[in-house]
């Protein structure tokens, strides 16, 4: 198994800046849940709710895609989120 | 076309790489939108068809809504399927026989409306994210 590098050993509990909803939140780990992502919005006072969709945004070379409350992502300064409340069948 | 709706474009292509996305203009400014070779989850058979939708000229303080799959789309998951055809059942939200608007494709319709739709924070690439999201839970 490969070891640890050295970045992930620096980025392992660091804070990062991230955005949502265009909202600087500040995340207490690098490598987060969508729930975490979102509590830590709310939090902060981001006016969402923990059960609105999060979307992580585009960057070059990966399209935008949404996040599960339950799925690890890695996140960087550069991660731009949006939270939008779901639909209702019509 | 709108300035709003132009953007909204921008946003979809950006955040859609990898897709094509086909547009045809309507006459008050909007524009009706394809997605080709969207991904729809294990439980709709084919598992990938285009998505198609129509922006309206007051977007962004209009919802994007409803939505178009291709019709050769059947349900094949273990939940429900309460919307009766004998081309197959489909979920709630979804209906056969409907077709999509400026591009005159048979299709599906998939109706899920945003009634607390943040329009500063909302777009129809968001939009569409959610309709997906939907699709690939059910």
């Amino acid at each position: 198994m490969a070891s640890e590098t050295e970045l992930e050993s620096e980025m392992r509990g660091t804070r990062v800046a991230v955005s949502v909803n265009t909202k600087p939140v500040t995340l207490t780990n690098h490598r987060v849940t969508g729930l975490e992502i979102k509590q830590a919005a709310i939090a902060q006072g981001v006016e969402i709710q923990e059960d609105f969709l999060l979307t992580l945004e585009a960057e070059p070379g990966r399209p935008a895609r949404t996040i599960g409350d339950n799925e690890t992502i890695t996140v960087t300064k550069h991660s731009v989120f949006t939270a939008n409340d779901v639909d209702d069948d019509s | 076309m709108k300035p709003g709706v132009e953007f909204a474009l921008k946003q979809l292509r950006e955040g859609l790489q990898g897709h094509e996305v086909r547009i045809k203009e309507d006459a008050d400014g909007g524009v009706f939108v394809i997605v080709d070779n969207v991904a729809l989850g294990r439980s709709l058979a084919p598992a990938r068809s285009w998505v198609g939708f129509q922006i309206t000229w007051p977007y962004p303080d209009a919802d994007v809504y409803p939505h178009f799959i291709g019709p050769e789309v059947r349900y094949v998951g273990k939940g429900g399927a309460p919307t009766i055809h004998p081309d197959g059942n489909l979920p709630t939200s979804m209906t056969r026989g409907a077709t999509m608007p400026g591009f005159d494709l048979p299709a599906i319709q998939v109706s899920r409306r945003s009634n607390r739709r943040n329009p500063d924070t909302d777009t129809a690439l968001q939009k569409l994210l959610r309709v997906i999201e939907f699709l690939r839970s059910r």
